[in-house]
């Protein structure tokens, strides 16, 4: 209700837009009945003040900062992709050379390792052999003192070889063909070589006295060298076996065998109760 | 707020900043500073204060800034501006906007700043009340005494002339 006492209020809140459309309406009403209160309405009006809008602040340029959002220079798209692949191929090439190949086998113990030669295509392979039925020579050893500890391990290789046209025409010379074997002996004591021919009928024998290493207790490293030398007719060869136990020479013998030469291939076997190789020479150009 | 926000702000709001600060302290030179100081506050504390209430952070820094600065001064009214009120008072043919600018210096502080926030810049009670520190009720009171005097003053000046 408004009175006397309270039209102030009433008015004071005109002005500040703070009445209800039913305050409003009896402010109205009110102001009907008292005529004398519209000047107070206009001079409470009056009191709205206005700012001056000619001040301005002078020194504005003073406040602004460096948008450094504006400065980030956004590599352009194409040298971001460039460098996505640079990345991904710098990963991919970390990765094929420090992890570990799954051809590496750290327990492998017979490494072949072919005589790089001009006349010589050395593609050699490691495979199990299936059997030992395939032999058709074979080269066995037998040791007096044999660890049962060691399983049995099968290698098989197959290499093709070129022969050198300048050492063809001479039959003094070997091809070119040359390769060490590893192959690692546990308790090399008295190691026998007893080689075959698939008959069964020894060649030769090979009596490796290796007690000295025996002592040392460490592990022996057997190394075959092996040398084809052809025959006059170009179609039989000559395979030498050279032994040689921990850079000794004096403690192996060297062994030598014939092997035929059947539709331009060879077929050398090396069987013991630890090691299974098997290793099958063609010739390209005999 | 980023800097290209707070940027904004200074492009916005240094102009309605400046003018309050500059009605309340007559000096041009120290608004200028308080102006700056409230800028550089806002700066600093830019990545906890939003975009959206930058305008009141920058009131409130400024108001307090003013309110520091008129204590540790304590300015006397300037004998010019006694004269220019009188001249106002005295003076029939004054524009009435000129003569509520010089009505308003009789205010008391608190009364001119409130009065000077809600129609210069049309900020609510609430907010009123955080840049000055009151409460809305605090605010409203003030007003309500600030229109009253003023409104008198006005009343009277007419039924002198």
């Amino acid at each position: 209700m408004i009175n006397m006492q309270n039209v102030d209020e009433y008015l004071f809140r005109s002005v500040e837009n703070d009445l209800s459309p039913t305050e409003e309406k009896l402010l109205l009403q009110f102001l009907e009945k008292h005529p004398e209160f519209k000047p107070e309405l206009n001079a409470y009006k009056q009191t709205i003040v206005t700012p001056p809008a000619e001040v301005t602040f002078k020194k504005k340029s003073t406040l602004y900062k460096p948008d450094k959002t504006y400065r980030i220079t956004i590599m352009p798209l194409f040298l971001r992709v460039a460098a996505v692949l640079v990345l991904l191929l710098s990963v991919a090439t970390a990765i094929y050379y420090f992890l570990p190949s799954k051809h590496t086998d750290k327990n492998e113990i017979a490494v072949v390792r072919p005589k790089q030669t001009d006349d010589v295509d050395n593609n050699t392979t490691i495979v199990q052999p299936e059997s030992k039925s395939s032999v058709p020579i074979v080269v066995s050893t037998s040791k007096s003192q044999a660890s049962k500890k060691n399983p049995k391990q099968n290698y098989s290789t197959q290499q093709s070889i070129e022969p050198n046209k300048t050492e063809a025409n001479s039959s003094s010379k070997d091809y070119a063909f040359d390769n060490n074997v590893n192959i690692p002996v546990t308790n090399p004591v008295d190691t026998s070589l007893h080689i075959y021919q698939k008959d069964q009928t020894p060649l030769n024998q090979l009596i490796v006295n290796n007690q000295n290493h025996t002592q040392n207790k460490k592990q022996p490293e057997a190394t075959i060298k092996r040398r084809l030398t052809p025959t006059k007719d170009k179609k039989t060869g000559i395979v030498s076996h050279w032994l040689r136990l921990n850079g000794n020479d004096k403690l192996a013998n060297s062994i030598d065998f014939v092997s035929q030469l059947k539709d331009k291939e060879i077929e050398i076997s090396y069987s013991s109760r630890y090691i299974n190789f098997q290793k099958s020479i063609s010739l390209r150009n005999p | 707020m980023n800097p290209r926000e707070y940027n904004e702000c200074v492009t916005r709001y240094s102009d309605a900043v400046y003018r309050f600060i500059v009605a309340n302290l007559k000096d041009e030179e120290d608004a200028q500073d308080v102006v700056q100081n409230a800028f550089e506050v806002l700066w600093k504390n830019s990545y906890k204060v939003e975009f959206d209430k930058a305008k009141s952070y920058l009131f409130t820094v400024a108001y307090r800034d003013m309110i520091d600065f008129i204590r540790k001064h304590k300015r006397k009214l300037p004998l010019e501006e006694h004269h220019e009120i009188i001249a106002a008072t005295e003076n029939p043919y004054t524009g009435t906007t000129q003569i509520i600018g010089c009505f308003l210096k009789r205010l008391p502080e608190v009364q001119q700043h409130i009065l000077m926030l809600r129609d210069y810049e049309g900020y609510d009670y609430k907010t009123i009340g955080e840049i000055t520190g009151l409460n809305e009720s605090q605010v409203k009171v003030y007003l309500f005494r600030a229109r009253t005097a003023l409104k008198k003053l006005i009343v009277k000046k007419e039924n002198v002339l």
